[in-house]
């Protein structure tokens, strides 16, 4: 006969549903405000970056005569104070994410001038400006300035602001304060929002800054960047969706099998000889030899010389698709740091038409 | 009749618990898998692999509720504990066996301990540079930094756990003797993107909201995000400001002077430090590549390590680590990608503390002993009941 008592043959039941409701009730003790006592403290001693503000090595940019640069803000890259004026101010931010869109920005800033929101159609009607090398829209306005908190009440005051938005980031350029100081300093915020470029490969500093090249993690990355170059669209031309390693992809409207791209590519990639031989093993034809090449056709371009060829024959990509009757048209431009590349392919007939097109659209890249 | 404590040893060391357990956790691993084609790894690590329970839809959209790995692997390590090495029948018969299950007893117990206390990061540095430091992948903290004129600095950190539970309404007051005020922080977002907000909303013109569920977003890297708010010690009167602290921010919220009585003390939130018991210095980055192509081939790091004025130079490659204290660096990445020559590179390691870093090494041997002994002494066993089949097939012939 065992000594143990025995359990009530409900026990197990009850043991389990006290296991499971446990954890409700102790998340249910964590509402309200408590207070906990801060255990880890570290000293650090003087040193390189120990206690100095982070570097903004992300943006290269002039400064207007009369701006002077504020302390950073956790979620402003930039902002100036203009014209010493302490009630006019210019700032500019990156945010991840669209940032809310084009329009709800747009009414915002209206909102903070004390206007109505703007209709659609008042927003797209809105001037298209270039903006680190992104379409953005220009927006002016003028009201009583409330500011961000909605507390500032500066009568007469203007907005000048650029605004442009990507699927993975928000750029938003903007100089506000009293009218008559905006509208002296409107030349002064062009020649600030056309220096404005990012620094070749800016890394974003730790905020301890203490001898540690930063991490990558926190910046905003990816296609969404402002790309390197500038260009014009050509007539009849159209900008095809984003792809990976290009700055841009462009087609004549409504073909389907003829396609433009720029790209750029650290080093010298291989060389011009390289390249170009390289395209004309794509089309099926033998290499050129250096004499050849040096007689091939010259552009100039972003302030050098760049070599023009046109091949036509047997198309083979890099993704295994073929296409007979094809024509390439490249463009092979070499940098002291870069190489550009600009290239063309698609049925012979249409490259042919149009070979005016990319000539002009490879002599309209700037930076 | 068995006690009830007897029928529970009973069931928790048996042959079907274990049999139940295997099946659940191939369960486990196959649902974790096919749901790597929706979601992100983390999250099918987290969800699946570091959770007791988690609801598995099947094609997206039909809910079958699944033990997470948090409560197999621990109901394995018992069943293995109870069954394969308490209750198990001893004898040479069963040596080898028992080996073994002492070895996978092991290996579990070396996973359990680097789950719950090992620590993984990077460093990253540039040719000349040194650090004591390194930072987390994925954990975050707060730091409240005060800046001391002659440039040294005090910092109080608050780790994640102490904060990533505030959603809602939920605040916490922190606080410490040494600090002018306290912090309380409130509202956080394990993922966060910051919004302009409309006037007289928000946070200095702010407000953090979760971004849209899109791929390309599960696809990054969390930025967490909060509410803070000093104020004054006690909570009576005083100056107060409010921020935001976001995990993208560019640079740390600067506290207002009538706050901090003119002390220069900012605020921030950034991925977790740990300091190491010694520093490294890159002496120099070595990386070659494929002639012709900016490919790397092969890259590695010469350094010097220093402790109590000890140095000592050391070579990490990607195969060849760093061990020392506990500690294991390895040569990770490089940077920045692209690079132009002569542009100055930045090596990446990644730093490990793991207490069991050698334990899985010891389980497998164990297990190989294990493995030996048993099918060792079958082949023997073998060997010796052919040899006695032979000699009575002679005697017969």
């Amino acid at each position: 006969m065992s000594s143990t008592p025995p359990l009530h043959p409900r026990f197990p039941l009850l043991l389990a549903a006290l296991t499971l409701l446990a954890p409700l009730g102790l998340a249910a003790c964590g509402r309200g405000e408590f207070t906990r006592t801060i255990t880890d403290v570290r000293e650090h001693p003087a040193g390189p970056g120990a206690g100095e503000e982070p570097e903004k090595p992300e943006w290269a940019y002039m400064v207007p005569e009369g701006w002077t640069l504020l302390p950073p803000r956790p979620l402003r890259d930039l902002g100036f104070r203009v014209a010493n004026d302490p009630q006019a101010e210019c700032t500019f931010t990156v945010l991840p994410g669209t940032g809310g869109g084009m329009a709800a920005n747009v009414n915002r800033w209206r909102r903070q001038l004390g206007l109505e929101p703007a209709t659609d159609e008042e927003i797209e009607a809105l001037e298209k400006q270039g903006f680190l090398g992104l379409p953005a829209r220009r927006v002016d306005l003028t009201g009583t300035y409330g500011g961000m908190r909605g507390d500032q009440g500066l009568e007469n005051a203007r907005l000048l602001g650029l605004i442009a938005v990507l699927p993975k980031n928000a750029l938003f350029l903007k100089m506000v304060g009293p009218a008559d100081v905006v509208e002296a300093e409107r030349a002064h915020f062009d020649a600030f929002a056309a220096s404005l470029k990012p620094k070749p490969h800016a890394r974003p500093t730790t905020p301890s800054g203490r001898g540690q090249p930063p991490s990558e993690g926190p910046a905003p990355a990816g296609p969404g960047r402002p790309p390197a170059l500038r260009w014009d669209v050509p007539e009849g031309w159209e900008e095809r969706p984003a792809r990976p390693m290009r700055e841009v992809t462009l087609a004549p409207k409504g073909s389907k099998g003829t396609e433009a791209y720029v790209a750029i590519l650290r080093g010298d990639a291989g060389g011009m000889a390289a390249n170009i031989n390289r395209w004309r093993g794509q089309m099926g034809q033998p290499p050129l030899s250096s004499a050849e090449i040096a007689a091939l056709l010259r552009l100039e371009v972003l302030g050098r010389e760049g070599v023009l060829v046109q091949i036509e024959g047997e198309f083979r990509g890099q993704g295994g698709e073929q296409a007979e009757g094809a024509a390439l048209l490249g463009f092979v431009l070499l940098r002291d740091e870069d190489a550009v590349f600009v290239k063309m392919t698609g049925p012979a007939d249409e490259v042919r038409t149009e070979k005016a097109n990319f000539e002009t659209f490879c002599r309209s890249l700037s930076q | 009749m068995r006690t009830f404590f007897a029928r529970t040893i009973a069931f928790l060391g048996s042959y079907g618990l274990a049999a139940i357990l295997m099946v659940l956790l191939m369960l486990l691993t196959l649902a974790g898998t096919l749901e790597q084609g929706r979601s992100t790894l983390y999250d099918v690590q987290t969800r699946y692999f570091e959770s007791v329970f988690v609801i598995h839809y099947i094609a997206g959209k039909y809910p079958v509720p699944l033990p997470g790995a948090m409560l197999l692997l621990p109901l394995l390590f018992v069943n293995l504990l109870v069954g394969g090495l308490w209750r198990m029948r001893k004898g040479t018969s069963t040596l080898g066996i028992f080996v073994v299950h002492l070895g996978i007893v092991l290996l579990l117990a070396g996973s359990w301990v680097e789950h719950q206390w090992s620590t993984k990061g990077q460093m990253k540095l540039e040719e000349g540079q040194s650090s004591d430091e390194y930072v987390a992948y994925r954990k975050w903290e707060v730091a409240i930094r005060e800046i001391h004129p002659d440039g040294s600095t005090r910092e109080y950190v608050i780790p994640e756990e102490e904060f990533d539970s505030l959603d809602g309404d939920a605040r916490y007051r922190f606080q410490h003797p040494d600090l002018p005020f306290d912090l309380v922080l409130s509202g956080y977002l394990p993922d966060a993107r910051p919004k302009p907000a409309e006037p007289g909303q928000g946070v200095r013109g702010y407000v953090l909201a979760p971004p849209p569920p899109t791929k390309a977003n599960r696809n990054r890297l969390d930025l967490p995000g909060l509410e803070a708010l000093t104020v004054a010690k006690g909570g009576e009167g005083g100056a107060s400001a409010r921020g935001l602290l976001f995990g993208g921010q560019r640079s740390p919220w600067t506290l207002p002077g009538a706050v901090t009585g003119g002390t220069r003390w900012q605020v921030m939130l950034r991925q977790r430090r740990w300091q190491l018991p010694f520093t490294i210095r890159l002496d120099r980055f070595v990386r070659e590549v494929y002639p012709g192509t900016g490919v790397p081939k092969r890259f590695s790091s010469f350094v010097t390590q220093t402790e109590s004025g000890v140095s000592r130079e050391a070579h990490i490659t990607m195969n060849e680590p760093l061990r020392s204290q506990g500690y294991t660096l390895y040569q990770s990445s490089w940077g920045p990608q692209g690079a132009p020559p002569g542009t100055r590179l930045f090596s990446t390691f990644s730093v490990v503390a793991n207490p069991s870093d050698r334990v899985p090494l010891i389980a497998c041997i164990v297990i190989g002993v294990g493995l030996l002994l048993h099918f060792g002494r079958k082949l023997h066993l073998y060997l010796k009941a052919q040899q006695r089949r032979l000699a009575a097939e002679r005697i017969v012939s």
